[in-house]
């Protein structure tokens, strides 16, 4: 709660909001002034239509500005622009009034003078009404200016951006600095930008012109810079269903934004099965998604007879799962540590006592009773396959999937099936037993991407493989364990793993 | 002298009122023409229809023989200058772009208009120099109203309209702006017509006189015939206000010097001379007339000689 830390930190993201806040209230203070004042000098030939054009601006500022804002959404959707045009109608009311009022107060002499002159209409107006008007119509601007200042920070509220941002950050998070922060900034602007406009009302109307005109040139120029500017480039990271997979994409995303690349990464967690990735992935709709080595080599490509019998072997999966992906012009680039595989699981109570390590271990568990579910009791790199490995000879009953854990921290089972990175490890204390004859395919995760992606983009690929040897069963498992159970959000997540083990770090 | 402006059965009426009636009138080129009536009389009223600020009601007025309403009203305008009581410099302006307003409106090259502006100011005691980039604020009532007049004058208008254009300045300010109109007039030969509610200004500036009451015209005539064969008893009386000594004047007159009063006091008939020695022993009179009673003490009658004087 230390507001100067606060400031330190943030003073970036400061800097932007700033930057958007001046932005909005500018665009919407032009706008008011470019309708109020033209609005104000007709009035003049029109007083009752003055009177109840004033009572009409009048009850608009009554309107909340919250209310208003909620009253534009179902017209303009949110964003800025209904930012803009609520700001817009709060300012109307003291310019219109102040260049009414200002016009209508001028000295009839001058008037008439103005007249016996000879002057055009637009003559009077320019060398003799606005001139003389100049200081009251100045006041509503300025009037206008600290109040659109000072709504601006409603914004947020509806993705307007801003110092609204911090204000309402501040109170999400129940940091009073932040809130702090934005206020103090967006009362410092109001001021700021008040001063400036009495020091231009001391200028002649001419040099005024002038400024309003270097004001617009400056802006059109910057708007034009940003338009010219090359757009950044979308990258599309998906993910398959549940934990895991969502951690892992907002793992990309930090790193692939971790750099000084003109890009912009949309991820879409939760995006469909393995086939869908897989076809979204070879017709461009996606750049990347989080695989496994081992569901490429059971399901996404054809292993010939001998690699197959080298898998069952052994061998390790990732070198074949990427010679038969090239073919298909796709590139698995280098897997994490851990192993998301099939795992025998049992209680670390009963890993102690019985000293369990690996699933040969398990001949040493009495009368030792197991709950598989019906896929893994049958399939042959099941438990068929780990009978024949290990010799075992577990009684089995069938248990649906999402039974399983509640039956062996309950006590029913001793044994059952399951990921070695599920969650439900890390939270009930359990261990998944390691597999040394390889009878689980390994299923090791990488970023799969097309090859031609990944020659586009070398730099991106390599802040990717950062990851390459990293996180281990049990720091997956937390992970998991902290979305899943605890509620964290996936990209808080992430973001703090890769913080913790300095993967955000350039110097490697 | 040819016939420049020509009114010819002018009327104007305000709410069902004639404020000016049937008013029949020529007014010669190169003449300085006063229109003189107490204030109501449409002295104003009958200046301001010639440049069109106000539309007659009825009838016609020709400027060279034309109706005015046949020439563009803005073109009209820059040909007809025009001074007002209240000066009414613009106060966003230099005294130079004041007085520059009608040549630069009427596309004067550049050069010539500067010229001109320096010219007319150093020729009425305003040095260019020193007056041209100042505000108008910065100047004296009177010199406010030498520039108001030079505003006037700076587009070489055949004819130049003045409304009572002295009468809020000071007694020294009009004096000297007075001898400025008459020296103007005979140095540059334009029209002048000047509208004033003073007899004296009339006398003293006027070629000929055009003595307006109630919205009508009681004589058309030069001073000196004025003074010698007033057309009605009403404008003897109002020329006679204009030469008699000022001790003379009733006391009922000094109305505005004086401070409200309660009781009984003195007739306002009384000439002023005879309650002089009231004053010096009682510090003061009170004079009861028809629209109050009123106090006058030793400043009120200073101030009122003081204007008079």
């Amino acid at each position: 709660m230390n507001i100067w830390q606060t400031f330190l930190d943030k003073r970036g993201d400061l800097l932007v909001a700033l930057g958007q806040h001046i932005q909005i209230s500018l665009i919407a203070l032009v706008i008011a002034v470019a309708i109020a004042v033209p609005l104000g000098i007709w009035a003049q030939g029109h007083q009752r239509f003055a009177q109840s054009l004033l009572q009409l601006t009048g009850i608009l500022q009554t309107i909340p500005s919250l209310a208003l804002l909620g009253l534009l959404i179902p017209f303009v959707g949110i964003g800025t622009v209904p930012a803009i045009i609520a700001l817009v109608v709060y300012a109307l009311l003291p310019i219109f009034q102040n260049t009414y009022v200002g016009l209508t107060e001028i000295d009839p002499a001058y008037q008439e003078a103005a007249a016996a002159f000879g002057m055009s209409r637009w003559q009077k107006l320019r060398k003799v009404e606005l001139p003389l008007a100049m200081p009251v119509i100045m006041g509503g601007i300025r009037t206008a200016t600290v109040l659109i200042i000072g709504t601006a920070t409603l914004a947020a509220l509806i993705g307007g951006g801003g110092l609204g941002n911090f204000i309402l950050l501040g109170i999400n998070r129940n940091d009073s600095a932040l809130t702090l922060i934005g206020a103090l900034a967006s009362a410092a602007l109001a001021l700021l930008f008040s001063a400036g406009l009495a020091l231009v009302q001391k200028l002649r109307f001419r040099y005024v012109a002038y400024a309003l005109v270097a004001l617009v040139v400056i802006g059109g120029g910057a708007w034009g810079v940003q338009a010219l500017r090359p757009k950044p480039e979308t990258i599309t990271v998906a993910g398959k269903l549940g934990s895991e997979p969502e951690i892992l994409i907002n793992m990309y995303k930090e790193l692939i934004e971790a750099g000084q690349d003109n890009v912009k990464v949309v991820l879409k967690p939760n995006f469909g099965q393995t086939s869908f990735l897989y076809s979204a992935l070879k017709s461009d709709k996606i750049d990347l998604y989080p695989e496994f080595t081992g569901t490429v080599v059971t399901s996404l490509v054809k292993p010939t007879a001998k690699q197959k019998q080298a898998l069952a072997a052994g061998a390790n999966s990732y070198p074949i799962a990427n010679r038969l992906l090239a073919k298909q012009g796709l590139v698995l680039q280098k897997p994490m540590r851990y192993n998301n595989t099939y795992a025998l699981v049992v209680r670390q109570a009963d890993a102690q006592r019985y000293g369990l390590k690996t699933i040969a271990d398990l001949k040493k568990l009495p009368q030792a009773k197991a709950g598989f579910d019906l896929e893994f009791a049958s399939r042959s790199d099941g438990y068929p396959g780990i009978q024949q490995a290990y010799g075992l000879n577990l009684a089995i009953n069938s248990l649906d999937a999402s039974l399983r854990y509640q039956a062996l921290t309950k006590g029913q089972v001793q044994v059952t099936d399951g990921y070695s990175t599920d969650s439900q490890i890390a939270q009930y204390h359990l261990l998944a037993l390691q597999d040394p004859k390889h009878v689980f395919a390994t299923y090791r995760g990488a970023p799969l991407m097309r090859t031609a992606w990944a020659k586009k983009h070398p730099a991106l690929v390599k802040r990717l493989n950062r990851l390459a040897g990293k996180i281990t069963e049990e720091e997956m498992q937390q992970m998991n364990y902290a979305v899943n159970v605890k509620k964290q959000s996936a990209a808080k997540v992430a973001k703090a793993y890769l913080r913790q083990h300095g993967l955000l770090k350039e110097a490697q | 002298m040819t016939d420049l402006i020509e009114f010819a059965h002018v009327t104007k009426t305000y709410h069902g009122e004639n404020v000016v009636a049937d008013l029949n009138l020529t007014i010669k080129a190169g003449e300085l023409f006063v229109l003189v009536g107490e204030s109501g009389s449409g002295k104003t009223t009958t200046l301001k229809m010639i440049n069109r600020l106000v539309e007659p009601s009825a009838g016609e007025i020709r400027f060279n023989g034309q109706s005015v309403t046949t020439f563009p009203v803005r073109k009209l305008r820059w040909h007809i200058g025009y001074v007002l009581q209240q000066i009414a410099l613009f106060p966003t302006m230099t005294v130079g772009q004041n007085v520059a307003l009608i040549p630069e409106m009427r596309r004067w090259p550049k050069a010539q208009v500067q010229k001109r502006v320096n010219e007319l100011l150093d020729a009425v005691g305003l040095p260019a120099a020193d007056y041209r980039d100042r505000m108008p604020k910065a100047l004296s009532g009177g010199e406010q109203q030498r520039v108001g007049i030079l505003r006037a004058f700076a587009g070489k208008p055949p004819i130049v309209l003045m409304d009572e254009p002295f009468s809020a300045l000071d007694p020294l300010s009009r004096n000297q702006l007075q001898e400025l109109v008459l020296r103007l007039h005979q140095e540059l030969g334009m029209t002048i017509i000047f509208v004033t509610h003073d007899m004296n200004e009339a006398l003293r500036l006027g070629q000929r006189i055009g003595v307006m009451r109630d919205g009508h015209l009681v004589q058309v005539a030069t001073p000196t015939e004025i003074a010698e064969a007033p057309a009605t008893a009403w404008v003897a009386d109002f020329f006679a206000g204009a030469n008699r000594l000022l001790l003379d004047t009733p006391v009922g007159e000094l109305a505005q010097y004086g401070t409200p009063a309660q009781g009984a006091g003195v007739d306002p008939a009384l000439p002023l001379r005879q309650v002089l020695t009231q004053i010096t022993t009682a510090q003061s009179v009170t004079v009861t007339a028809k629209q109050g009673t009123f106090k006058l003490d030793a400043q009120a009658i200073m101030h009122f000689l003081a204007d008079k004087a």
